[in-house]
């Protein structure tokens, strides 16, 4: 558990390392995290059979089976930290102001279909506590609301497909929201009826095309994901994240992460509480613009 | 086509308009300047931004600096206005005297605008100017100035800063401060004392007070670090752990005053580490670990767990000592992670401080650790494990062998580690219970691992089983395993897993052979040659050039022209281990290829050819785009060592701009001197 034992990741095989996991996957590692990469691959190495990190570049340079291994060592090396109600004040934001709105543009189409994206879900507690919130709200009755997670871990995909959870999943826990959950031997359950709005798959934010199964969505979260990404990768992300919105779709990020910098293809829109970005919708009710 | 980009660049829609701007930055013949400042002009932000990158790839950069610098003094458009300063950031590099001359022109406001941009071209020409404001009246303008520097930031712009720290002017002494915190300088605590007299200033300069190296500035930071602002209260914490983690520092005087702090302070450290950000947290484990605050510990080892601890921290909290045994197991009731990581330090700690513990924890930590080797979570199983690495007997083999039958990665590595230990302490037990271990489960490469560390006749016999075995990973851990039980007399047995079918058992097996010293080695490593796997042949390529296999050299020629550079670059290593007159002509081709890998290998075989011929060739790396191949030609030449080859390197410092290959310059230079 400590770690601290193993081969030694010098800081010339820690950037080569670090470039190929970041074209792979968009994460990117400061070269003061250069023993973040050490502690978490040297069990990959340990797989493999491999004695040192410069064997294992050539591995990922060449192996065969390299494009598998890029996998397992981004899933060792990704940050799967989450809980319930996490920034709970950007939940409320998403409770009283994006859900209506996304309610009433929905009915204007004529649809009764809610589907919201969770990019870069890890264990799954953000895509459950956003179906809490959309069955809370009494919005969506006799909907077909769908809130979709995606990790490039495997293993957290599978916890959250579990749906159960230990104590620190919950320090940021609301009370009212506790009938959601059932105690199991294991842990706390999510609740079956939450559970079946929610769904779960492995997809690579990085990979455009693969993106396209999210289909069109209404609202993506990705809320400190982009964080670990460097700008170029940033960019790339947010690009798909803006193909699959609908028009008027909403992007939420974390609170330190702002687009400003990266993309312009979203507009801002200031709430009550907080501030998000939209794709824009279809420009139509004022004059043109004087030359 | 342009018409619509036209039409659509004058819609009512901003995005439609920023839509045009992209559309226009992909026509071949460019844009008209006045068209690039009408879109730099726009009301709205998305439209200015993509009119930025338009602007930057312009072709008129004389002109369109002329404007932007006009439109800067005389504009009032906010949003053109921030446009402009980024633009002329990006395309000014150069042009300081254009600077000059638009400050004649502009007002006071517009002149800081101007210093903004200066400093966003990161043009170290710019300095001169930006000195004589930061050393004018106008407090404003000088901090606009000082903004700039921090920008341009280098050793001068330092200096600068520095020199005017000691200002009257408390908004631009806030300033300099700022920008010395940005740039990482580190001042001695003489020259921050007088600036950081005033309480408002104090708070802002928390992480200069912890690059001090100075212990007079831990007592403003233990003020600062019950501040009511988070942010302030972060800033001091990761600046105590800087100062406590200086290599000066004098740590036992450091760590009684923070054991001596207050309550707030330690609840300030607490709510940190639950609380804070990754890097507050982490320096916060550290600070509560070395204050030895046992009410933090949970929330340390939970730190631990979530793997945001420096290593700095896990030392500090095995230097804890035999204090920190009880701590460690009252976490018994706590998350599982945590309990594992308390088990496994606990049993660390009490078996390097044998004498201090008394016989009633070793007894509770030797039962803690059976009990816990067949628990249901995997993370205590495994820390039940490793902990058996201190404390296994002849006793705990046969569960330790069980752990390996776990589909648990983690569980099987820490009883791998656990067994490996126990081998040179009861060999004969762990063979005993390896017998019916099952060769063919998920932990069979392990204990073909453990197998290899016996140096017995029985666990060869039991390691030429494995060769068998349904699962490549137990396979190809045999073969490695009979390498390393020295079973030179297997050469035949391992030639024949250069035919499987799995490619790792194929490249460890020729590893394996290449190791050999035998010449039965030679024959299966000259079919491995034609194996479909380019992996297997590159192996094999090279197991025959360090072995000296003269006969394999025309086969290797051959691999010269493989379409896998991994083959190629491999095959040029050996011609080049094997002498081979052929090598110079392989090498002139290997500089002129586009791929890293084989112009890695021309510059390693280049180091072997005559003097005068290996200088030339290898210092071609220098020049190459890639990091990592200009490295690679630095450690040959300076390997080679010569004057010609030291001249080399000093030219190429003068262009170097990767920190890494440049500190690689400069201290081989200095060695070598």
């Amino acid at each position: 558990m400590l770690h601290d034992a193993g081969p030694t990741l010098h800081l010339k095989e820690f950037r080569l390392l670090r470039d190929f996991v970041n074209q792979f996957c968009g994460i990117y590692f400061a070269d003061d995290s250069a023993y973040i990469v050490e502690r978490r691959l040297r069990e990959r190495l340990r797989d493999l059979g491999i004695a040192d990190f410069a064997e294992y570049y050539r591995y990922l340079q060449f192996h065969p089976k390299a494009e598998k291994e890029l996998e397992a060592a981004a899933e060792v090396l990704t940050t799967n930290e989450t809980y319930f109600f996490r920034e709970a004040y950007q939940l409320r934001a998403f409770t009283d102001e994006i859900l209506p709105a996304v309610r009433a543009r929905a009915l204007a189409r004529g649809s009764k279909r809610l589907d919201v994206w969770s990019a870069g879900c890890s264990s799954g507690e953000e895509v459950f506590t956003i179906a809490m919130l959309i069955d809370a709200s009494g919005l969506f009755e006799g909907w077909d609301v769908r809130v979709f997670g995606n990790d490039i871990s495997r293993r957290v995909l599978s916890k959250a497909r579990g749906a159960t959870y230990s104590s620190t999943s919950f320090r940021a826990m609301i009370p009212e929201y506790e009938n959601y959950f059932i105690d199991t031997e294991e842990g706390r359950q999510v609740h079956p009826r939450i559970r079946a709005m929610c769904h779960f798959g492995h997809l690579n934010l990085m990979n455009q095309r693969r993106a396209a199964i999210v289909g069109r969505v209404d609202v993506t979260f990705c809320r400190n994901v982009l964080i670990y990404f460097d700008d170029a990768s940033r960019s790339k992300v947010l690009d798909t994240i803006y193909q699959r919105l609908n028009r008027g779709g909403y992007l939420l990020l974390g609170h330190s992460e702002s687009l400003l910098r990266t993309s312009t293809a979203f507009e801002i829109t200031q709430l009550t509480t907080d501030i998000v970005y939209r794709r824009p919708v279809p420009f139509t009710d004022l004059p043109p613009r004087r030359i | 086509m342009p018409d619509r980009i036209e039409e659509a660049f004058h819609s009512a829609d901003p995005d439609v308009r920023r839509q045009a701007v992209h559309q226009m930055s992909l026509r071949p013949q460019g844009t008209p300047l006045l068209q690039i400042v009408d879109a730099l002009s726009d009301s709205d932000w998305r439209v200015r931004r993509e009119a930025i990158s338009l602007a930057a790839r312009s072709s008129e950069k004389d002109a369109l600096i002329d404007a932007l610098l006009s439109r800067l003094v005389g504009t009032d458009n906010i949003g053109l206005r921030n446009a402009a300063i980024e633009v002329l950031g990006m395309v000014a590099q150069g042009q300081a005297a254009k600077f000059v001359d638009a400050f004649e022109n502009a007002g006071a406001g517009a002149q800081k605008f101007l210093a903004e941009a200066m400093g966003k071209t990161r043009d170290p020409k710019m300095i001169d100017h930006l000195e004589s404001l930061v050393r004018g009246a106008d407090a404003n303008l000088a901090a606009a100035a000082v903004e700039a520097l921090v920008y341009i930031g280098g050793s001068r712009a330092e200096g600068l800063l520095k020199e005017r720290l000691s200002t009257p002017h408390l908004f631009l002494r806030i300033s300099i401060l700022e920008g010395l915190t940005r740039l990482g300088t580190r001042l001695s605590f003489a020259e921050l004392a007088p600036a950081v007299e005033d309480a408002i200033v104090r708070r802002i300069s928390a992480e200069l007070l912890g690059r001090t190296g100075n212990p007079v500035a831990l007592e403003f930071l233990l003020d600062l670090a019950t501040d009511a602002s988070p942010q302030t209260s972060s800033a001091a914490l990761r600046a105590i752990a800087e100062l406590a983690n200086d290599p000066n520092a004098d740590r036992d005087e450091l760590i009684a005053r923070l054991s001596a702090s207050n309550e707030s302070f330690r609840r300030a450290l607490h709510d940190a580490l639950l609380h804070g950000d990754t890097a507050t947290r982490q320096g916060s484990a550290y600070l509560a670990v070395l204050c030895r605050d046992e009410n933090s510990l949970e929330a340390v080892i939970q730190a631990l767990a979530d793997d945001v601890v420096s290593p700095e921290t896990v030392d500090a909290l095995r230097s804890w000592g035999s204090g920190l045994i009880d701590p460690l197991l009252m976490q018994r009731r706590g998350e599982p992670r945590v309990w594992a990581i308390a088990l496994e330090l606990a049993a660390e700690l009490s078996y390097r401080h044998l004498d201090e513990v008394p016989a009633a924890t070793r007894d509770r930590i030797r039962s803690l650790i059976e009990r816990d080797l067949t628990d249901a979570t995997d993370a205590v199983r495994a820390a039940a494990a490793e902990s058996l690495l201190w404390w296994g007997d002849r006793r705990d083999c046969r569960a330790l062998v069980e752990c390996l039958s776990s589909n648990s990665h983690q569980v099987r590595a820490a009883a791998t580690s656990a067994l490996e230990g126990l081998v040179k302490r009861v060999p004969g037990a762990v063979e005993e219970a390896l017998q019916e271990a099952d060769l063919d489960g998920p932990g069979g490469a392990d204990i073909a691992h453990v197998l290899s560390r016996l140096n017995s006749q029985g666990a060869v016999e039991v390691l030429k089983r494995g060769l068998h075995s349904g699962d490549p990973r137990t396979r190809r851990a045999a073969v490695q395993a009979l390498a390393m039980a020295r079973a030179n007399d297997m050469a035949q047995l391992i030639g024949y897993a250069v035919a499987d079918e799995d490619i790792d058992v194929q490249v460890a097996a020729v590893r394996t052979l290449g190791q050999m010293s035998t010449n039965e080695a030679n024959a299966p490593l000259r079919t491995a040659l034609d194996s479909p796997f380019a992996s297997t042949r590159a192996e094999a390529a090279l197991a025959l050039g360090r072995r000296g296999a003269n006969g394999a050299t025309p086969r290797i020629r051959a691999l010269l022209e493989d379409r896998e550079p991994v083959v190629v670059s491999a095959a040029l290593d050996a011609l080049a281990w094997l002498g081979d007159p052929e090598v110079a002509t392989a090498v002139a081709r290997a500089l002129s290829h586009p791929d890293d890998e084989i112009f890695q290998a021309g510059l390693r075989a280049a180091r072997t050819l005559p003097g005068p011929d290996a200088e030339r060739l290898v210092s071609r790396g220098l020049a190459h785009p890639a990091w990592n191949v200009r490295m690679l030609a630095v450690k040959l030449l300076l390997d080679l060592d010569t004057q010609h080859t030291r001249t080399l390197l000093r030219q190429a410092l003068a262009d170097e701009t990767d920190s890494m290959v440049r500190h690689a310059i400069e201290t081989g230079l200095r060695q070598g001197s």
